[in-house]
């Protein structure tokens, strides 16, 4: 592939096409006609511009490292519909997925709210602590207070092969 | 039935009124709850990070369930629902992948269990006890309301990993709220979005998208509307004010899960049910019976 | 092919063309290999040694040839199957067209316009429809399928089922006037269920052949369930259309009493009926009581006629339900009849056992009058077995007897006390009361039992002696086998009901009832009859105080009466053949509850007909069993679109204060209810056989309900199949509305609305609101290019939406904004890019971007995002009307017919042409030929030219009326076969006879080819133990010298 965006004088990378294409297992970006269904139903597009025919033309194009460094693969709700309605196995929702996979990768770039959620993990197991409730007319409630069991926590040996995983 | 429960994280640390009135409801159907040991997240917000490392979560909750016996798995969480579901396509079909994360399994002395049925709250309902049986045990008919349901994206696609309802005309849990004697409304915005994934990164957006589909479902003369996924009930019930000011209207629906609904219908108290925990809620509106 | 090449330059140079060995370096080599290229020559030259080791060995062969049969079979009347059989027709060959509708003329005859010259379809098809339909050389069979084929190339053998069309389409002359009055109408499948028609129909005007079809699916559940085969879907549907008359004497076939069947009935036709899996069962029993009491009004003017009568004379005993059927049915034949009753009215149980308010007497009575108007004669007050007997009536002449003289005899409770004061059967109770006999009944009053005489007797009880009524049941509610809504009412109207009590003595004092001892009841583990045993608690027992107890536990059959020579069951009823209800007794008759046990009305008027059909039988020296039952099946798939959910009409009844007297306690449906209720019937059986078009029809004999489906067999020389394709089913899609909204609609349903003669008359309009469209939105490749559903393009899509879309712009102008949504726009044919253009420049607006979803808004009208991609842009269309681009399918028949000729399909399902350029019209198998849709999506224009070759290729095929065979067939060799048929039973296309050879130790059974079936698999030659049989040009000397060259001699 020598295809150069002369807009940006971007190349693309044939290295990290194959990366995510060997990822993606069953789902085939190269499948893709452009046929629209995905983009006119995505449930980001309006308010955040998400456009998932444009990012799977990309990706199958090896124009991928403008995607990896934008802010906008961040802005998928995980709704599937692009997923259940893909005529082909193109499936933009994985294709998502892998581009963040490797912002984290490449860029370390990640909202906070996994890096918390993932700290939390390592602690408990659980992507959160025990959360205050509160009743409507502003009563505070816990498990204990709601007659409910206590929380199970993971053991330390799933800290260390999620660890192990996480790194690669 | 004897069933395994693999609650998540959001329910039994935040979510509480669903995890009680779950607890509450499902023993009046002779469905006896296994709590779990030693569980963790699901892999949600770690499949952004590392799919890998959220595939191996969710097997590694999969396989703690199958270490109980059980033949079966309930998992109330829309959110669960779908990785793990996800995960048991991944594996029962890709053995390259089996043997890794079994490996992995292998530190903690876990294996994959190949054949625990996988539960949701709707279908666990709606075709295991079924709505001839609900129907039958309700006190308090809902007669004279109408209910707007909302099945949440992650139990109805993707369809080719075989999920809770049609992934274009869910109506489980329609009927299921029919059973108690409601109605239930036909909508175009059914399928949509709560925008919870966006919650936390775009809060507007998901305030909006959760706004816009309340606001809709209120002009089709709504008393309620009705859902099954911590997520979702979150950015329905807690956040309802707040959409209601980023679309700029005055949203008054009472949301509740499932779970509540039908026991509220068949006679438990609602502080059971967790029903004084949901911020929208509205006893009045919600008993009384329209002419 | 390139073998065939070589084979003819062998020929030409003078060689025998079987000398010719040829090897495929190509493919097998260089192709395959090219990137070790020297291993590839290595490869090249051991191929080359095997080629020429085996071209040493081979032998000169002959072809054969065999006559073949002059005539073609083409499957299908589509426009393909037309094309091919006037091609073939007009060469000369005779044609066989068969046609699986009433109608050819096919998909082309339901579009509207076709592209892109936009011609009229029906103008240019309908000229060659009539060709068809008229040619000499066309034998043009409809309602027919083709079951088998046997036979090969040249010499088919096909067996066609025509089914019945219960029209003769030889005499039928198209008038239409069944049309009109036949009640049923039923979706139409012409219109792509746009419109109804009747069961009775013509897909459409222009039909050939131009005649009419009764549309029947089976017995409907509510007849075949009923005991007697009342056509209940008849009257209901004769009903809606406020044909009472009618209605009466479709009733009146089958049973003399609609009125009292109306009110007394335990209805299972109801409980069968198939619209309470919609909504709630039909009340049917509500719509006959109706029509029977209307009948009786009108039958005081018109009485029955009955035809002249007849010298037999026949004698039955009793008067009840079955015995009056029979009366009834005889009497319609013409017999002398005469009814016996022992008591002083007529009527049976009907007269003393039902109680007033269930039936009033007049309408009894009025109904037994209608049976003697036809002259039957009764005498009252005489009892068989003391007045009457068997002998007796025999001698006075009477050539056949029916007893049906019904249970009489109380049964008793079997406990201490029974003989007191104050015991009275309620049977008695029942009878003496219904005659205006007064009973002595106490203040306390207890009955025994949970049936329905138990109940009546409750009712009665409550209306003329007591208030004080209770009931004991010795098991719950729900084993009570009392009409549950009887129940009902008797509570509302102060009954009291104790369950799981039995009686175990009655105490009395100065020889009257004072006391009821009774004990209570748990129930157990089920019985035989499928209810729970109800077992005594001991100790339980308690006092009732009672003054009368009325036992209501069943009746049996008063056998002291019996004649000695008339055998009985071991159940204490008369024995009687089940099938012809003949007693031991020749020319005696047994039916009704002294045969079968208590039992309903309806079972006893079933009885009744069923005695009356086997005397008439009987008495004209006929076979009393043959065809005694219905032979054609209960329908099973009953469709229930487009049917609204509707309530079942309520019962009015007497308000519970006015209920002190005999005053009937329901009151009947008024006219509007029965016709609100009427037109709730789902049509299960289609055709409901109420005869109304047999009534009209000008010609004797055309209509004939009776047909039955029959058998031919063609013998052709070739086949060309062309059954077509169907429509993909977008409900599929439900994103995109289809089936949830009326206004998303299949481009077939577009054809049909945009038809001049389709259901609008050609007026596009939305077909929820009926409204024109303002705008119109077209969503292409639905089902199509989709791995979901079709993966491959339909061909046909983007065409025809131009022309539809260009359509509705010429007809509607600037009303109309038309929006057509595409992925690709596929212009490839003919003067296909400019009919784009003519598109273009109408004004009609094409967005590149397909809709993830439509959504359907409160005012029915439909709203979508379509992220238009060439200006990248989300746009959102309002539209009126979508039409789904809806791609094609294979025929669900081509499953079927892939195993009848064995021919193969590719994976999408259409059959599987031997070449896509070179034989593009042939299949595997020889003398088979493709033509249509059937092979692959195609336009019309594609499909005519298809159609064309196929005629070509089949007229090529048997142009001379001989064909040639290939010699590559299996030989056997006769002196080394031993004739164990190893071979026979191996081969998998029946080619191997066996035949006698005559050796010199006897005769031999041998093997032998049939060459023109065998296919050269060479299954016999590696099967054969010795070795005897053998395929030509593959013999095992020529394939191990191959062997011998590869493994280097070794």
């Amino acid at each position: 592939m020598s295809l150069t965006d002369l807009m940006t004088m971007a190349k693309t990378d044939k290295e990290l096409r194959k990366r995510i294409f060997t990822k993606l297992w069953r789902a085939h970006p190269d499948e893709c006609f452009q046929c629209m269904r995905c983009t006119s139903g995505c449930t980001s597009l309006k308010l955040l511009e998400l456009k998932p025919h444009e990012i799977v033309l990309l990706v199958n194009s090896g124009f991928i490292q403008e995607l990896v460094s934008s802010d906008i693969i961040w802005t998928c709700a995980s709704c599937l519909k692009c997923r259940e309605r893909c005529p082909q196995n193109a499936s933009p929702y994985n294709t998502i997925l892998e581009l963040r996979n490797l912002a984290v990768e490449r860029e370390a770039k990640i909202p906070e709210a996994y890096m918390k959620a993932i700290a939390q993990i390592l602690e408990t197991g659980l992507t959160q602590p025990e959360q205050t409730a509160t009743t409507r007319d502003m009563q505070p409630q816990n498990r204990e207070k709601l007659g409910l069991p206590k929380l199970p926590y993971a053991n330390d040996k799933f800290k260390t092969v999620f660890m192990k995983i996480l790194g690669g | 039935m004897k069933a395994a429960v693999y609650w998540g994280c959001k329910i039994p640390t935040e979510q509480y009124a669903y995890e009680m009135s779950t607890r509450q409801v499902l023993p009046r159907f002779n469905i006896e709850l296994v709590d779990l040991e030693n569980v963790s997240c699901c892999g949600t917000p770690v499949r952004s990070v590392n799919t890998s490392a959220a595939l191996y979560l969710s097997v590694r909750n999969l396989a703690i369930a199958g270490q109980t016996g059980l033949d079966n798995l309930l998992i109330p969480c829309n959110e669960c629902h779908f990785m793990l579901s996800e995960a048991r396509n991944r594996l029962d079909n890709d053995s390259e992948m089996q043997t890794k994360i079994q490996e992995l399994l292998n530190e903690e002395g876990l294996e994959y269990p190949s054949n625990i049925k996988i539960w949701h709250t709707i279908d666990l309902l709606h075709d295991f006890v079924n709505i001839d049986t609900i129907r039958g045990k309700v006190r308090k008919p809902l007669e004279g309301l109408k209910f707007a349901v909302h099945p949440g994206c992650q139990i109805i696609r993707p369809s080719e990993i075989g999920r809770v309802d049609h992934p274009e005309n869910p109506r489980k849990l329609d009927r299921l709220v029919e059973a108690l004697g409601a109605q239930s409304i036909d909508y175009s915005e059914k399928l949509d979005c709560c925008g919870a994934a966006l919650l936390y990164s775009h809060l507007d957006a998901a305030l909006s998208l959760a706004g816009t589909k309340l606001r809709s479902v209120q002009t089709y003369g709504a008393d309620g509307f009705v859902n099954t996924c911590p997520y979702c009930h979150t950015m329905y019930d807690a956040r309802q004010k707040e959409a209601a000011a980023t679309v700029g209207s005055k949203l008054t629906l009472s949301v509740v899960y499932y779970t509540q609904l039908l026991g509220h219908a068949i006679g438990i108290d609602h502080d059971k049910l967790g029903l004084h925990l949901n911020q929208s809620f509205d006893p009045e509106r919600f008993t009384r019976r329209s002419t | 092919m390139h073998e065939e090449t070589f084979r003819n330059a062998v020929k030409e140079a003078g060689l025998n063309p079987y000398l010719l060995e040829m090897i495929n370096i190509r493919e097998q080599d260089s192709w395959v290999h090219n990137k070790q290229p020297e291993k590839a020559t290595e490869k090249a030259e051991e191929l080359v040694a095997m080629a020429v080791a085996r071209a040493t060995q081979l032998e000169p062969l002959d072809r054969s040839k065999v006559k073949a049969n002059r005539s073609i079979l083409v499957i299908g009347g589509g426009i393909a199957g037309i094309q091919t059989s006037l091609d073939l027709a007009n060469s000369g060959f005779k044609v066989h067209l068969v046609e699986k509708s009433p109608s050819i003329g096919g998909r082309m005859a339901q579009l509207d316009k076709t592209f892109p010259t936009l011609d009229c379809s029906a103008c240019i098809l309908t000229p060659k429809m009539a060709e068809a339909g008229r040619h000499s050389n066309i034998d043009l069979i409809t309602c027919a399928e083709v079951d088998e084929v046997k036979g090969f190339v040249g010499n088919y053998e096909a067996r066609i089922r025509i089914n019945p069309r219960y029209v003769d389409k030889d005499q039928c002359t198209g008038c239409g006037e069944c049309e009109k009055v036949c009640p049923i109408s039923m979706s139409n499948e012409f219109d792509v269920g746009l419109s109804q028609r009747k069961a009775i129909y013509r897909p459409f005007p222009q039909a050939v052949p131009n005649v009419f079809t009764i549309n029947k699916r089976g017995i409907p559940p509510c007849r075949a369930t009923c005991p007697a085969g009342v056509n209940v879907q008849g009257y209901v549907a004769l009903a809606a259309q406020g044909k009472y008359e009618e209605a009466y004497e479709l009733v009146k076939r089958f049973i003399p009493f609609p009125s009292v069947c109306g009110r007394v009935c335990f209805h299972p036709c109801e409980s069968e009926c198939e619209r309470a899996k919609l909504d709630e069962p039909v009340a049917v029993n509500a719509i006959k009581r109706f029509i029977g009491d209307y009948g009786l009004r009108q039958e005081k003017r018109n009485p029955t006629p009955v035809p002249g009568k007849r010298a037999d004379k026949i004698a039955i005993i009793g008067s009840g339900p079955a015995g009056l059927t029979a009366a009834y049915k005889l009497a319609k034949k013409g017999y002398s009849v005469t009814v016996f009753e022992a008591l002083s009215k007529l009527g049976g149980m009907l007269q003393v056992g039902i109680p007033p308010y269930r039936l009033p007497k007049n309408i009894l009575d009025q109904e037994i009058q209608m049976i003697k108007d036809m002259g039957v004669a009764t005498r009252t007050g005489v009892t068989f077995g003391k007045d009457i007997t068997v002998d007796k009536l025999l001698q006075q002449g009477y050539s056949a007897l029916f007893i049906a003289v019904g249970v009489q005899k109380s049964r008793e409770l079997a406990i201490e006390g029974e003989e007191l004061e104050g015991v009275i059967p309620a049977l008695k109770l029942l009878k003496q009361t219904n005659l205006g006999e007064r009973v002595e009944i106490g203040e306390k009053v207890v009955i025994i039992g949970g049936g329905n005489v138990a109940i009546d007797a409750a009712r009665t009880l409550i209306r003329s002696y007591s208030r004080n009524v209770t009931v004991l049941y010795r098991r719950s509610r729900e084993e009570m086998p009392a009409y549950s809504s009887e129940v009902e009412e008797a509570e509302k109207e102060g009954v009291k009901l104790r369950f799981l009590v039995s009686p175990t003595r009655i105490l009395g004092k100065e020889g009257r009832v004072s006391l009821l001892e009774c004990v209570r009841m748990r129930l157990s583990e089920p019985d035989n009859s499928g209810r729970r045993r109800p077992v005594p608690i001991e100790g339980s027992e308690f006092m009732v105080e009672a003054d009368t107890v009325i036992p209501a536990i069943g009746q049996s059959l008063d056998i002291s009466l019996m004649p000695n020579k008339l055998k009985l069951s071991r159940y204490g009823t008369i024995q009687a053949d089940p099938v012809t209800l003949q007693t031991n007794l020749p020319g005696i008759f047994a039916g009704g509850d002294a045969v079968k046990g208590e039992a309903t009305v309806i079972d006893a008027i079933a009885q009744g007909k069923r005695a009356a059909v086997s005397i008439d039988r009987f008495l004209n020296d006929e076979d009393l069993f043959a065809d005694r039952e219905e032979r054609k099946s209960r329908v099973e798939e009953i469709p229930k679109d487009g049917f609204e959910k509707k309530p079942r009409q309520q019962m009015p009844v007497l308000p519970l204060e006015k209920r002190t007297n005999d005053e009937e306690v329901e009151l009947g449906f008024s006219e509007e209810m029965v016709q609100e209720e009427a037109s709730r019937c789902l049509a299960c059986g289609g055709c409901s056989e109420c005869l109304e078009c047999e009534k009209v029809c000008e010609l004797e004999n055309v209509i004939d309900h009776q047909q039955e489906e029959t058998q031919i067999t063609l013998e052709v020389g070739a086949i060309v199949v062309a059954i077509g394709s169907e429509v993909f089913n977008a409900s599929l899609t439900p994103e995109l509305g289809y089936g949830l909204t009326k206004n998303v609609v299949s481009n077939l349903e577009f054809e049909r609305l945009s038809n001049a003669s389709g259901p609008t008359e050609g007026k596009i309009v939305c077909p929820e609101t009926e409204k024109p469209p303002k705008s119109i939105v077209f969503i292409q490749c639905v089902g199509s290019r989709d791995i979901r559903f079709c993966e491959y393009c339909c061909r046909i899509g983007c065409m025809v939406t131009l022309k539809q879309a260009i359509l509705a712009k010429e007809k509607m102008g600037d009303n109309v904004e038309v929006y057509v949504c595409y992925n690709d726009m596929r212009a490839f044919g003919k003067s296909y890019e400019e009919f784009y253009n003519r598109a273009r420049r109408l004004g009609i607006k094409f967005l590149k971007g397909l809709p993830s979803e439509i959504n359907i808004q409160k005012d029915s009208t439909l709203r979508l995002d379509v992220f238009e991609s060439n200006t990248n842009k989300l746009l959102e269309i309002q539209a009126d009307l979508a039409v789904l681009a809806s791609g094609l399918v294979a025929s669900p028949d081509a499953a079927k017919l892939q195993n009848i000729l064995h021919i193969p399909r590719s994976p999408d399902g259409f059959f599987l042409e031997t070449h896509p350029k070179l034989r593009p019209v042939e299949t595997p198998t020889r003398g088979i030929f493709l033509a249509g849709t059937c092979q692959s999506p195609k336009d019309i224009p594609d499909t005519s030219s298809q159609a064309s070759a196929a005629a070509m290729k089949a007229a090529e095929l048997l142009a001379t009326g001989e064909i040639e065979i290939e010699p590559l067939v299996a030989a056997v060799d006769p002196n080394s076969c031993s004739g164990c048929k190893i071979c026979q039973s191996i081969c998998p296309y029946q080619a191997i006879e066996m035949e006698t050879q005559i050796r010199t130790n006897g005769e031999t059974p041998v093997a032998k080819v049939v060459n023109a079936v065998c296919q050269g698999c060479g299954a016999c030659s590696v099967s054969c133990p010795t070795g005897a049989i053998d395929s030509q040009h593959y013999k095992r000397d020529q394939i191990l010298a191959q062997i011998k060259a590869a493994t280097g001699g070794k």
